[in-house]
């Protein structure tokens, strides 16, 4: 029986890997979905279920939300009510984050779209509706389109983040990041509090003053490439954004700067232990005025066990030198076992594996397309 | 003793890999122009001493022939790299850079996104329109495919005859002058495209699947003259000339391999013995004996596009008639890579050498014609083309 298993979003299919808990020996599937880019899987093992979620879209087809109920072997690609309000005059160009809700709502399921649009399904995520909060809200004209992402209408929501305490308290990180206290009635900016202190960031920092809503610092975290909880002490979030990494103790309302530390300001994911000991995972990324945007040369994971105040730099078992991979920003996640797994998956279509917290890492079998997204659940 | 350069292009800098002539051992260079995506590099020999050009592109700076003479200092200023005003589009992209013949040793071609062709006479100081392709009478066919606008991507010089030339454009057909770029005449028409029952039974699947999209699409697309075949004015995704047998082509397109032993006034399929139809590049051997060389990709309704589990180059030595699987020292299996048009390169040398660059920044080498190919280090960003220069 496989207890662990590494759901993996490529730019042309998924992939599943297993392996039981000692997480020695990982078999890979064949690909799931191939020819759709698959931005993000999901497990959702509420109520004894086991569906999976993939998001993403097709070159012809579409925007997508897949359902599997049987392992990932058949998949449902319908994505019901997957669309803005017409009056919007908005099409959904992709899918890029799906996340199953609340323990205390069974069924329900949150999605991230591309242009930047925040969607619940109540039904196991057979059928969606638009959440109109989010989605007409009043800031939607400053939020500006990223590298990556669709060119019209809007850059992606990024990231959702769930309190485990509270149903009714959500994040989004689109351009400028959002809170919810009342279950999705109103949202508010929060992101302009997090101030980037790095002085390499001014650069992306004038490309974006201008397009801030007024009022706003334009060294504000605007763009959250990656934000999450820390489900283990939910008061604090972390994010990855584009000029800097950041730390929150007090659920967003002040954020402080723990890049000095770090190769770089600039990079993808973030991911935390959802058990203690309690750790923190970067991939910084080579970021001058040229974007280049890889690792230059050895690739390496940076993990802080205290908080952000100093970073290990861990690269034993990962590819260098000559070594020029990113890692996206789904691309980076842990597996809440003891010892807790880390996984990353890289933009050459590798994934690696360490099962001591990051000391030491292991490639798993295959090739893949550019990876997009990892996701671990045991 | 020649020493041999790969100059590899990148979806994020240029890299070159260097070898003396036994092609064992090879050093990799830091990377070149780091955050410009270069399309393709070259390196001219017609004189002395080597000129690199490189097809580099950057989301800020924009589109530009770079140049150097010692692959350190580089120069990407290409005045006169634009489309007339009236013509009513901007270059987004450099796709493709050729030097020009023999005989023209300050010229050289570039090929752009949007479709458009510039020539230099000063290697690459200065840059003018080719108006005779990019104001021809067919631009309003001109449409993109996969990867945006419609593209001029392949360039293609008869080593006889400097007036002799091919463009291939993605999507709308490939052209030939014989009047060193004065005229130019639809060449890919009248190739006997589709000849195969898989190719057929594609093209009629792709219609019925995509019937929506492409009703959709063809809307907004002026019909094609009475005479031209539709199938044929699609694409070439490459198109190389086999410079020991000018008057000989190789093509892989869209839709199939195809062979021309006339100067593309007739084609022959030969896409049977190949797992599928689809792929990218094409590379020929400079040198006796003869060989051609393509990577296959699945491609069905599902637009997968990947080598399937076992990265595999084909090669044939009879003309396309047969095609051999070569494996041996490639990836797999669970290798689910690609290559792109500008990925696969000959260079030249006896035994010759081919050399393949993968999506997944991989690079292999073989010095035996194919049968066994060796990894060369690095893992660099997505690989848009490969090189070979002798020097």
């Amino acid at each position: 029986m496989p207890s662990v298993r590494l759901l993996i979003g490529t730019r042309k299919a998924g992939f599943i890997y297993t392996s039981d808990e000692k997480r020695q020996s990982w078999r890979i599937s064949e690909p799931i979905l191939p020819g759709w880019q698959i931005f993000h899987m999901a497990a959702d093992l509420r109520n004894g279920n086991e569906h999976f979620y993939a998001g993403g879209k097709h070159a012809v087809w579409g925007p997508l939300i897949a359902r599997s109920s049987d392992g990932g072997k058949t998949w449902d690609v319908r994505s019901e009510g997957l669309g803005f309000p017409e009056e919007m005059k908005l099409a959904i160009d992709a899918v890029w984050n799906v996340r199953p809700g609340h323990e205390s709502q069974p069924g329900v399921v949150w999605a991230g779209t591309a242009p930047a649009g925040l969607f619940r399904s109540e039904d196991w995520g057979v059928s969606w509706r638009s959440i109109e909060s989010v989605n007409l809200h009043e800031n939607r004209r400053f939020w500006q389109p990223i590298a990556g992402g669709p060119t019209d209408g809007g850059p992606p929501v990024q990231s959702i983040a769930i309190d485990p305490r509270d149903p009714d308290h959500m994040y989004v990180a689109i351009s400028g990041a959002y809170v919810t206290l009342d279950g999705c009635e109103s949202w508010r900016l929060f992101s302009h509090r997090a101030i980037s202190t790095s002085p390499q960031a001014e650069i992306f920092i004038s490309q974006i003053a201008g397009n801030t809503p007024p009022g706003i610092d334009p060294a504000a975290a605007h763009d959250m490439h990656k934000l999450l909880i820390d489900v283990k002490n939910p008061d604090r979030l972390w994010t990855q954004a584009h000029v800097g990494v950041f730390r929150s103790d007090d659920g967003g309302r002040s954020w402080t700067d723990v890049t000095p530390e770090l190769a770089s300001f600039h990079g993808f994911p973030i991911a935390v232990t959802k058990h203690d000991p309690d750790a923190a995972y970067i991939v910084p990324l080579d970021a001058g005025t040229d974007n280049f945007r890889t690792c230059h040369g050895q690739f390496a994971v940076y993990r802080s066990r205290d908080a952000g105040a100093s970073w290990d730099r861990l690269t034993d078992g990962l590819p260098g030198p000559n070594d020029y991979q990113s890692a996206y920003r789904e691309g980076m996640d842990t597996d809440g076992l003891d010892p807790e797994g880390v996984y990353v998956g890289t933009s050459n279509g590798q994934v690696y594996a360490s099962i001591d917290g990051g000391d030491h890492w292991e490639r798993l079998p295959g090739t893949l397309p550019p990876v997009l997204s990892v996701t671990a659940i045991a | 003793m020649s020493s041999v350069h790969l100059i590899v292009g990148t979806k994020k800098g240029g890299f070159v890999y260097t070898s003396d002539e036994k092609r064992q051992r090879w050093e990799l260079s830091e990377p070149i122009l780091p955050g410009w995506s270069v399309f393709h590099g070259v390196a001219d020999v017609r004189s002395g001493s080597p000129r690199y050009f490189l097809a580099a592109n950057h989301w800020a700076w924009g589109p530009s022939v770079a140049k150097s003479s010692d692959l350190k200092e580089w120069d990407y200023r290409s005045p006169g790299l634009a489309f007339p005003k009236d013509i009513g589009v901007a270059v987004q992209n450099v796709w493709n850079v050729q030097p020009g013949a023999q005989d023209q040793p300050g010229v050289v071609y570039a090929g752009t996104q949007p479709a458009g062709l510039f020539r230099s006479d000063d290697l690459g100081e200065s840059w003018t329109s080719v108006d005779s392709i990019n104001r021809h009478e067919y631009r309003k066919y001109w449409f993109g495919s996969g990867g945006g606008d419609s593209a001029l991507h392949s360039i293609v010089i008869d080593p006889r005859d400097a007036k002799h030339m091919y463009v291939a454009i993605s999507s709308g057909g490939t052209y030939q002058s014989h009047d060193g770029g004065d005229t130019w005449e639809l060449c890919s028409r009248k190739w006997d495209v589709l000849a195969t029952p898989e190719t057929r039974q594609f093209m009629a699947d792709q219609e019925a699947t995509f019937a929506e999209a492409i009703g959709a699409f063809m809307a907004n697309v002026p019909q094609l003259p009475e005479n031209v075949d539709p199938a044929a004015a699609d694409e070439m995704h490459k198109l190389a000339i086999d410079t020991k047998r000018p008057d000989r082509l190789w093509t892989q397109t869209h839709v199939g391999v195809f062979r021309s032993d006339d100067s593309a006034a007739t084609w022959v399929g030969v896409t049977e013995g190949l797992p599928s139809f689809h792929g990218f590049p094409i590379a020929v051997t400079k040198r006796a004996p003869d060989a051609a060389f393509v990577v296959p990709l699945e491609f069905e309704r599902d637009n997968f596009r990947v080598s399937s589990g076992q990265f595999a180059v084909y090669r044939t030595r009879d003309d396309g008639n047969t095609w051999d699987r070569l494996a041996d020292g490639l990836p797999g299996p669970q290798s689910y890579q690609s290559v792109y048009r500008e990925g696969l390169d000959t260079d030249g040398l006896d035994p010759e050498g081919v050399y393949a660059g993968t999506s997944n920044g991989q690079v292999f080498a073989s010095a035996d014609g194919g049968d066994h190919w060796q990894r060369l280090p690095g893992d660099l960003p997505p690989i848009l083309s490969v090189s070979c220069a002798v020097v």
